[in-house]
């Protein structure tokens, strides 16, 4: 053999489709075992990649897509008000079913904790945490920098009141009231409440 | 309203290769042309000229970002609602693209701080909800007879594809869906990312390497 055989480094840098020298190109030609052995990887990366587009594409089907599309156009043609995202147009019984989840034992707690919280801490908190977001020169900044209180904001799904609602409980259990963070430490959290009726039932 | 459900959308890569990623990038600088139209009739008042418009690039890009934010969320309706998010606010903040940026890299930017958006906000869902179902059961088309997709998705090779993806740490998974599902090149990756292109190398050889080790069958 000419030269020693391509790490996987290199392997996995030709399998994907960068350049590489002329040395790799040279060996890899040569080695019927590196060819071989980047043919794998290489089928690897193709099978990946065709199951994971067909997978999307069988939960985005066209139809969905032409909703999806009208939808977005609608909000735009209301000159950006405030136009609820709908739901995934008509969505298959299997998905209504995944998507639904009961707000029983937490939703009390929630609304315990929330009663609490208005009492106590109205105006505690009036300021949310922007995202956690990427910033690129020209990429529009996250929401709280944009939509000033009061201004048109864009459309965002399944009720952003409710999102606001869970934040700011979540914010006053966790950060702000030692008596609601007493609260919150008593009630069970969602995994322990699976766990318990994993083992219990 | 303009019907972008009639023009046709691009082709789509069915493989990371170099034929289907040069596709890819002629298609892209089309796009980015598109956008500066867009910005262009906004800027100028032309708001019906300006939808026109958007409305190919929406078509365009669509099935593609709805790809990615699948796979990075794997939710459909997360996912669908990022990218509701994301087209809404390209338009409203078209005035801020810059022409000198492929329009695809802007906006899958702005796509992937919707999907960070969304998995926060589906957390603190998580926390404060109780699901009544564990398991998510398989996709069903409308009409109730699995379409040959829904067949595929249900296979058990699917099923350990998709969950050796979802094991890789965020950044890995990210830098591997945006390279690999998405066709960005290693640089293109790094600026949607903020990332160097070295980093995204690394970062792409570790997941690769631990895709390898989960999912590589014994060869004949
Ligand atoms: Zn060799």
């Amino acid at each position: 053999m000419r030269s020693k055989h391509l790490s996987e480094q290199q392997l996995v840098a030709a399998s994907a489709g960068d350049a590489g020298t002329a040395d790799e190109h040279a060996h890899l030609s040569a080695c019927e075992t590196c060819r071989a052995r980047a043919g794998r990887l290489q089928a690897l990366l193709a099978e990946v990649a065709a199951v994971a587009e067909a997978e999307a594409d069988a939960r985005f089907p066209s139809h969905r897509l032409e909703a999806q599309r009208s939808h977005i156009l609608e909000c735009i043609e209301q000159d950006g008000r405030p136009a609820q995202i709908i739901a995934f147009p008509a969505g298959s019984r299997a998905e209504v079913r995944t998507r639904r989840v009961t707000t029983r034992s937490r939703w009390v707690a929630a609304a315990a904790i929330a009663g609490l919280a208005i009492g106590l801490a109205v105006g505690r908190w009036s300021h949310r945490q922007p995202p956690v977001a990427l910033s690129l020169p020209g990429t529009p900044p996250a929401d709280s920098e944009i939509w000033a209180p009061g201004s048109d904001r864009p459309a965002t799904a399944r009720g952003s009141s409710e999102d606001e609602f869970l934040g700011q409980i979540e914010q006053a259990s966790t950060g702000l009231l030692p008596e609601l963070r007493a609260i919150h430490e008593l009630t069970p959290h969602v995994e322990q409440v699976l766990a318990i009726n994993a083992d219990g039932r | 309203m303009p019907s972008a459900s009639r023009r046709g959308g691009p082709v789509h890569a069915a493989s990371p290769t170099a034929a289907a990623q040069t596709a890819s990038r002629s298609h892209l600088s089309g796009d980015s042309a598109l956008a500066s139209e867009v910005k262009r009739h906004v800027l100028a008042g032309e708001r019906d000229a300006a939808v026109e418009r958007f409305a190919i690039l929406l078509a365009n890009q669509q099935r593609r970002a709805a790809r990615i934010a699948f796979q990075y969320l794997r939710d459909v309706h997360d996912a669908d609602e990022a990218v509701q998010d994301a087209f809404l606010r390209v338009f409203t903040h078209i005035a801020r693209y810059r022409e000198d940026l492929p329009f695809e890299v802007w906006f899958t930017r702005i796509l992937i701080n919707r999907c960070l958006d969304v998995r926060k906000t589906r957390a603190r869902r998580l926390r404060w909800t109780l699901p009544i179902e564990a398991a998510a059961p398989a996709p069903e088309p409308p009409d109730g007879s699995p379409s040959i997709e829904a067949r595929l998705v249900s296979g058990a090779r699917v099923q350990a594809i998709a969950a050796a993806v979802e094991t890789l740490p965020e950044r890995q998974r990210a830098v591997f869906i945006l390279r690999h599902f998405g066709g960005h090149s290693p640089a293109d990756v790094g600026r949607v990312l903020g990332l160097t292109e070295s980093t995204v190398r690394v970062h792409l050889f570790r997941a690769i390497h631990r895709l390898r080790a989960l999912l590589e069958r014994e060869g004949p």
